[in-house]
């Protein structure tokens, strides 16, 4: 009750002092939009990295056939498939695609080396491809004969939807074969996963190759999103190591060319990672994070400061008024209270108000077209950055300010309640 | 060997059989293979881009059939100049000066970037890589011909079909390269030879890709590589030419 | 019987490497019901005792004691809850809290204090004590709208809302005018008389030392004169 009684107090106080806490509240709120807007722009550049990368290595674990042959090769997929379907392991999908690490496009005398040619099942990655940005498609892009590829491609082969193009590759044996293909889509994919890539159906790829027909080069697996991925590897690993030759589980990039180094016969089973592959731009990420904490962490001391400093002059305004409440009814305890309650009806309003202007700041933001920023494209959608809030980033946030606000109210908040009551009353300090 | 088989094929009647046109085959290759000397040469390598102009490359060649291997130096541009390829059987290095390191590189690349292969410097293996799946008579400017179509028995060969012109003398005199799916990739042109004692070098090459190129006031210009051979030589060479080290020497 | 008995009782301040006695050894006793007006010069160290009586400082030297307790003995919560149990203040200032109403103010001793009390019955008497005091008709008005001598007759209510023993007021017309000071006087001798409290004043006026039963005269901090009428 008497707890209720004191929050009243601090609401109604809270208001009273609006002007003098203006200034705290101008500071809180700033300092959460910065911190707010860093953390959700560097959770959303990493989600942006996830999908793309997602969508190019399709899946979050993908099993991959290595040989001494050219290409990566699985001829077992159906029986793959079927353990996983008979297993009570949970993931949300697989895919399946043939993958050429080279070949040419060639149009009207331009001949342009690929980097990745992708042989993908049309129908079930519609929704992935349902989820690209295009410069132009046909109406139905995923037909047999048809090929996807990105527009700077497009630009430099001056090739528009509808034109003919050859891709040339090596077969599996090492032989050149070329195909006639009709342009279906034009990819609207800058980074660095989308130059010099196209896609073209499976059984057209593995035709042109010389693939087996139901062989494949990789199968992807997509999880739920409460799924980590792992215990899942784990899991899978334990499915299949007793059918086939599957390679020792590896954590980072290091690890899957140690286990590469290794000798075998036949085909082995690479359970690779997302992670592994997304390794290469760790160093990226690592130096973004590194940007991102040091400014995360000169705002929240640039916000310390001016609570502390703010705060004391509010205290030192108000010595009388906390001397009467002493005087007649208050415990120095029940002021300390009080004063918190204050400062927490502060603290919430600034939190809410720095997360409406972060969402400004983050929305004007958006407008801008980053991907003149060399190599930060594949941390971009379309070009944009875009921003993810979370609860748990809201609270480790909020919780983050919160800890560094509290030394700075709670030390003047107590002093000011130890101080002598003569001289609190009188109005100066004792 | 060469001059009986030449004998035989000018008087035997024009119809031949399909194991003829295998020895035919066999004929065109005895006839480019040096199996008991070494070759040198030098190779002045023009490439022709549409549109991007000409550039320029000479190289020196060394050859040693009986080992299945060669050296070639690249002399000119300056900026290429001491890369190197060796090849000893079925492998082939590059050596970049540069940075001082071997890398494996395929038969099957494209020489300097050019419409010339690796494998295109290397002895004639024709009799033994390809099966003729037919064969007929044809003229070829003011060569008689046969023209020979034929498919790889290996997974070697760059090319997995091919179309030769062999004239009556036995030379090559074209060739039309085809991709697996039956696409013309690449012609290429022969058309005279040097005769030293019965062994033929040939004098030029020419290379058109028939997929690169560009359109040129409207008109599509396919892209060119011509090699002249020149000073072609058949003095056997140091053993110590057809290793890594001379590569290396040759840079120093 | 006395309700407040000082012995000896002694204040100095620190001032730099200086010290200033405030009190230098003062005797009293105030006895139960009594009117007391402590009067003196500035500097005379009236405020001073003023403050040690209602436990708001403590003396350097010397004892005080409050209804047979003495307070140097107490720990500083136990302080703290004599004080507000048994006295209630009323400030030069009026020093109400500017964000709660009239009867808010005068019922915050009584929400936030030990005497157990229904809500109800807490009501009943704060607004008794506001009808005491004249201002039944502005309970829910804020002090803002309030004159100062209807702030210091809040201040008045809010100081007996406790039912304490003493009430302790520093210059307590010393903002008002004569009339509205008189008035004021009026009503702390009427609840004096009524209820019995212990009242304790301060004044610089030698008119109000008048209505006064037991006189202090204080000067350079010892006790010049005591009267008692």
């Amino acid at each position: 009750m008497r707890l209720w009684h004191l929050f009243s107090l601090a609401f109604r106080y809270f208001f009273l002092h609006l002007r003098h806490y203006l200034f705290l509240f101008a500071a809180l709120s700033f300092g959460f939009a910065v911190i707010s807007t860093l953390t959700s722009v560097q959770e959303g550049m990493e989600q942006n990295l996830y999908s793309v990368s997602q969508a190019h290595y399709s899946g979050d674990i993908i099993m991959v056939g290595e040989s001494n042959r050219r290409y990566k090769v699985i001829y077992n997929a159906d029986e793959i498939l079927s353990i996983l379907e008979n297993s009570s392991m949970e993931y949300e999908k697989t895919i399946l695609r043939t993958q050429l690490n080279g070949g040419t496009l060639h149009y009207n005398g331009t001949a342009l080396d690929m980097k990745y040619v992708f042989g993908v099942d049309w129908q079930e990655e519609r929704d992935i491809f349902e989820s690209m940005s295009y410069t132009s498609r046909t109406d139905d892009p995923y037909t047999p004969g048809s090929i996807m590829i990105s527009s700077p491609v497009a630009e430099q082969l001056q090739a528009r939807v509808g034109d003919l193009l050859t891709l040339e590759v090596r077969t599996l044996e090492g032989q050149v074969n070329t195909m006639s293909l009709v342009v279906s889509a034009l990819v609207e994919d800058r980074s660095l996963f989308g130059y010099f890539k196209c896609y073209i159906s499976r059984d057209d790829l593995n035709n042109l190759a010389q693939f087996p027909a139901d062989a494949v080069s990789n199968i992807g697996l997509y999880l739920n999103s409460n799924q980590e991925s792992g215990a899942v590897r784990e899991e899978l690993y334990g499915l299949l190591s007793s059918e086939m030759d599957v390679a020792p589980l590896f954590e980072d990039r290091k690890g899957l060319y140690r286990a590469r180094w290794d000798k075998w016969q036949g085909t082995r089973l690479f359970l690779v990672p997302l992670s592994v592959y997304l390794s290469e731009v760790d160093l990226l990420l690592k130096a973004i994070s590194m940007v991102s904490y040091c400014l995360y962490a000169l705002m929240v001391l640039i916000i310390t400061v001016s609570v502390a400093v703010t705060f004391r002059l509010v205290l030192h305004e108000r010595e009388r008024e906390i001397g009467t409440m002493r005087a007649i009814a208050f415990h120095q305890s029940e002021i300390v209270v009080q004063l918190m309650f204050e400062t927490l009806i502060l603290f919430i309003f600034s939190l809410g108000f720095g997360l409406v202007l972060s969402r400004f700041v983050v929305t004007l933001a958006s407008f801008v077209d980053y991907s003149f920023i060399p190599s930060f494209e594949i941390f971009l959608e379309n070009g944009k950055l875009t921003a993810v809030y979370t609860v748990s980033s809201f609270l480790a946030n909020a919780g983050i300010v919160f800890l560094a606000v509290l030394p700075a109210v709670l030390f003047p908040v107590i002093m000011a309640a130890k101080r002598p009551l003569a001289g609190l009353l009188s109005g100066g300090s004792k | 060997m060469k001059k009986i088989l030449i004998i035989l094929f000018f008087v035997i009647p024009s119809f031949l059989m399909a194991e003829d046109y295998q020895k035919l085959l066999e004929l065109a290759d005895s006839l480019v293979n040096y199996p008991d000397h070494d070759f040198s040469g030098q190779y002045t390598i023009t490439q022709n881009k549409p549109g991007q102009g000409q550039t320029v490359s000479v190289a020196a060649i060394f050859r040693r059939d009986s080992q299945d291997t060669y050296v070639i130096v690249i002399q000119e541009p300056s900026i290429n100049k001491g890369q190197g390829y060796l090849k000893q059987g079925r492998t082939l290095w590059f050596y970049d000066p540069e940075s001082k390191r071997f890398n494996s590189t395929s038969s099957t690349d494209r020489f300097q970037n050019s419409n010339a292969r690796n494998s295109d410097f290397t002895q004639s293996t024709l009799a033994m890589d390809y099966d003729v799946i037919s064969g007929e008579e044809v003229k070829l400017g003011s060569y008689d011909c046969w023209l020979l179509e034929l498919e790889a028995n290996n997974t070697e060969v760059t090319y997995p079909k091919m179309k030769i012109w062999i004239s009556k003398d036995g030379l090559v005199r074209m060739t039309e390269d085809y991709s697996l799916s039956g696409q013309h990739l690449r012609s290429t042109y022969i058309p005279d030879y040097y005769n030293i004692g019965g062994t033929f070098v040939p004098k030029r090459l020419l290379f058109e890709d028939q997929l690169r190129g560009a359109t040129i006031n409207g008109k599509f210009q396919k892209e060119r590589t011509l090699i002249d051979i020149s000073s072609p030589s058949f003095k056997d060479l140091p053993n110590s030419v057809f290793s890594k080290s001379f590569l290396e020497s040759v840079n120093r | 019987m006395s309700i407040i008995k000082l012995s000896k009782l002694e204040k100095i301040y620190p001032l730099g490497k200086l010290e200033v006695a405030a009190l230098k050894g003062v005797d009293l006793e105030i006895n139960k019901g009594d009117f007391v007006s402590v009067a003196g010069p500035s500097g005379s160290g009236k405020t001073t005792m003023m403050n040690i009586i209602g436990l708001i400082d403590t003396p350097t030297r010397g004892e005080i004691c409050i209804e047979g307790k003495n307070a140097g003995t107490l720990r500083r919560a136990e302080l703290t809850r004599l004080r507000h149990e048994t006295i209630g203040f009323i400030f030069q200032s009026f020093n109400l809290l500017p964000v709660l109403s009239v009867i808010e103010n005068v019922e915050l001793p009584l929400v936030l204090g030990r005497l157990k009390m229904k809500k109800n019955e807490r009501r009943e008497w704060v607004e008794h004590l506001l009808q005491e005091v004249g201002l039944e008709d502005r309970i829910n008005h804020k002090p803002s709208e309030l004159s100062g001598g209807q702030q210091q007759r809040v201040a008045i209510a809010r100081a007996l809302a406790a039912k304490p023993q003493i009430v302790i007021a520093d210059e307590p017309t010393a903002n008002l005018d004569s009339v509205t000071g008189e008035r004021i006087l009026n009503l702390m001798k009427q609840v004096n008389k009524d209820e019995g409290t212990t009242f304790i004043f301060s004044s610089h006026d030698p008119s109000i030392w008048k209505i006064a039963d037991h006189t202090i005269f204080l000067r350079d901090g010892i006790i010049e004169s005591e009267t008692r009428q």
